[in-house]
Parts: C-alpha cells; structure tokens; sequence
C-alpha cells in the first residue's frame, strides 16, 4: 500500500495521456493536458507533505491547516506561470488551464484520500469531497492565474498583484482545511461554492451578451 | 470567554462589511483597477482575521506559532503596495530630481514598523512566530513608504495622488496599528490589545468609503 498514490497516479492519468493524442482540437488538449498535470503536482505535492510531517513532529493538524496550503498552492501556479512565461498570458486562456489543474489536483487527492478512508467513506461524503475539494483547489489556482496574467503586460502587478492573489489563495486552502478538521464540515463545502457561484453567473451573463453579436 | 475571540471577531465583521461595501462599488468591469485592488486588500485582511477566529473557535493555537491568518495583513498591504507602486506611482513620480526630497522623506514611513519589529524580536514570542512577523513588517514597511510618499508629493499635473491622501493616510494609520498589536500581543499586554483592536476595525471600516471619496473626486 505504500505506493498507493503512484498507483492511483498512473491509473487515472495514463487513460488521459492516451487520449491527449487523439483529440483533434487545440484546445481541449491544452485544458485535458492541464488536469493531468494537477494530478502529477498531486503526486509531487502528496511527497513533499510527508517530508514536511517529519519536519513538523508529525502534526497533522498543524501541517494541514498552516503549512501545506502554502506548499501545494506555490506548486500548482508554477506550471500556470510556465504556460505563461512561455505560450500565453490571454487572461481567459490561464484562467481555464488553472481551474483545470486545481481540479486535476483534487481528483488524485480524493482519490488518495477515498483509498486511505475506504470503509468510512458514503455517498454524502463523495459529493462533499468532489464538489467542495474540487471547486476549492480550482478557485485557489485560479486566484494565482488572474495575477499570472499580467506577466508580460504589466511586470510591477505581476510581481506584487501574484504575491498578494497567491497569499489569498493559501489563506482560502487553510480555511477550507480547518474546517473540514472542525464540527462546521458542512461550512467547508459551501464556501467553495460561494466562490464558483458568482462566477458562474458572471461568465453566463457575459455569454449572453456576447451571443447576439455572433448571430450577427 | 476569550477576549481575542472577541476582538478577532470584531475585526472580522468590520473588514467584512468595508469588503462587501467596495466589492459592490469596484469589483466589476470598467472600475479602476488602483480601487479594485485596495477593496481586495481588505478582502485579505477580512479572510486573514476569519481564518485567525475560525482557529480559535476550532480550539487550535493561534499565540505563540505561525499560522496562515497572519498572512492577512500581508495580503492586504502586498495589494495596497501593488495599488501604489504598481498603478499611481509612475504617475505622479517620473524620477525627476526635484521630487528626490520627498522620495528621502518617504522613507520615514519604513522607521515605525521596523522599530515596531524590534522591540517584538526582544519580547518572549517563540522564533516561528518572530519570523512570520517579520514579513508582516516589510509589507507593512514597504506599503507604507508610499502612502507616505503619496502623501507629500506634490501631484499638480493628474491630481489623482492628490484625491487619495486621505486613503493613504488611513492605510498609514493601519500598518502602524498592525505592528502596534503584534507588540501588545506578544507582550501579553490586554488592554492596550484591546484598543488597539477598536481602532484597527474603525479605520478598517473607513478604508474603502475613502477611497470611493477619492476615485469620486478624481472622476469629477
């Protein structure tokens, strides 16, 4: 069982990489190709958590709450700000590869997590965990993407606007793992959501209005 | 009941009530960006302070320890700074010799918190904890270089700079209060705890109508 994340890892993502190649739109490898390197940031992140257990007396509650929020968040913007540096800073573009990773990310935890926890697990805790763990580390590395966006266009925000959206992030994470460890668990699935929700309504209300002028 | 629950939650409300109130009035296309960014540094103080209240509710250690609800504040003043320095300042500052007076006397505005600091580094806090404050000082320190700045400068050509003194001066007030509380924290001093608290909230709460009654002016 000790190598149950690499097992989970290359369960899920090898399916993946098969398709990435058969798939004919840009697009939709760029967004897939995200998901499966949120589930590899898992795995790296996954290795590095117990490294910092060591370090912390193995406190799980201290590392949870404190310290790994700042280490998983810091990995997952990393492939963000590559695409980035690299290919392209189109703000819509990073927004969705970042949501993409984040959800790649709590895919494979779940999964871990599910694996660890087989014979407590339910169908109320599936759905807690896929939406509020997906929607949490999905929202959080979309915080860094917004910042990451300015990378090239405006150097003096990248640098500070990425620190401060990227300090929101953790503090978001922490949260959301304090009170899944406290007696408001039901708390800690609906602030994900109070975050998606909005959001949603913002990109649907500017789809609506963008419609028209494709029918023209 | 703990007084810090108190004052902690106090402190929630207040960041809470100036966030929704600029989270309306800016956080929507076509707003100013400098604005947009002030309202999301209290958004950061806010979730900081719930992150610290939710610990404690929790019954998980908030003294003595680092722990993610200090990052609050330096959220908050890494967006106030990112406002300033990113936005306004290549504005009214275009590295002309004549403003180099008011860039020394901007430096005023590090001595307070690093002074602040130092006596914390002397108090009993444990070495986690001095290190974390440590980066609350230099983003409290940095911020405040150029609300000091921003303050002074003499902006005849925009005006913009000119509107937000009183943000700036409030945003000022704030760092102090912040570094003022990490000291009577680690002092274990109550009641000068205590006010300072109620002064964090008021200027909390004054933060963002201030910054409207600048954007206000500027746009008249």
């Amino acid at each position: 069982m000790e190598q149950m994340s690499e097992i989970l890892f290359i369960c899920m993502s090898l399916p993946m990489i098969l398709i990435l190649f058969v798939l004919p739109d840009k697009k939709s490898r760029l967004f897939l190709g995200y998901l499966i390197i949120g589930t590899l940031i898992c795995l790296i992140a996954g290795a590095l958590n117990i490294f910092l257990l060591g370090l912390f007396d193995n406190d799980v509650n201290y590392v949870t709450t404190a310290i790994t929020p700042i280490s998983e968040e810091l990995l997952k913007a990393i492939p963000v700000l590559y695409f980035a540096l690299v290919f392209s800073d189109d703000r819509e573009t990073l927004l969705s590869i970042s949501f993409s990773l984040g959800i790649g990310f709590a895919i494979l935890e779940n999964a871990v997590i599910l694996v660890q926890n087989i014979s407590s697990v339910s169908i109320i805790w599936a759905l807690a965990r896929a939406i509020g763990t997906a929607l949490m580390h999905g929202a959080c590395t979309a915080f860094s993407g917004i910042g990451i966006s300015y990378v090239h266009k405006r150097r003096k925000l990248f640098f500070c606007g990425t620190f401060a959206l990227l300090i929101a992030a953790v503090i978001t994470h922490a949260t959301f793992n304090v009170l899944v460890q406290s007696h408001f668990r039901v708390a800690a699935f609906i602030l994900p959501s109070l975050l998606y929700i909005p959001f949603i309504i913002r990109e649907f209300i500017k789809r609506r209005k963008k419609a028209p002028a494709h029918k023209k | 009941m703990n007084y810090l629950l108190f004052t902690e939650l106090a402190m929630t409300a207040a960041a809470a009530v100036s966030f929704v109130y600029g989270a309306v009035k800016y956080l929507r296309p076509h707003k100013p960006l400098y604005a947009s960014m002030i309202v999301l540094g209290v958004g950061c103080i806010m979730i900081g302070r719930a992150h610290t209240l939710l610990r404690m509710i929790s019954g998980l250690d908030t003294l003595n320890l680092f722990h993610v609800g200090m990052l609050g504040t330096v959220g908050a003043f890494a967006f106030f700074f990112s406002a300033n320095f990113g936005q306004i300042d290549s504005i009214v500052d275009g590295g002309e010799k004549e403003l180099l007076k008011y860039r020394i006397i901007a430096l005023s505005g590090l001595v307070i918190p690093a002074v602040l600091y130092v006596t914390e580094l002397m108090s009993p806090d444990k070495r986690a904890e001095k290190i974390a404050n440590g980066f609350v000082a230099v983003a409290v320190a940095a911020s405040s270089y150029f609300h000091v700045k921003h303050l002074l400068i003499p902006d005849i050509d925009y005006g913009i700079v000119r509107c937000q003194r009183g943000y700036n001066a409030l945003a000022l007030i704030y760092g102090i209060l912040c570094m003022i509380e990490i000291n009577t924290k680690a002092y274990g001093m109550i009641v000068p705890d205590i006010i300072v608290s109620v002064l964090e909230c008021a200027v909390t709460l004054m933060i963002v109508p201030m910054v409207h009654r600048g954007v206000l002016k500027w746009s008249r």
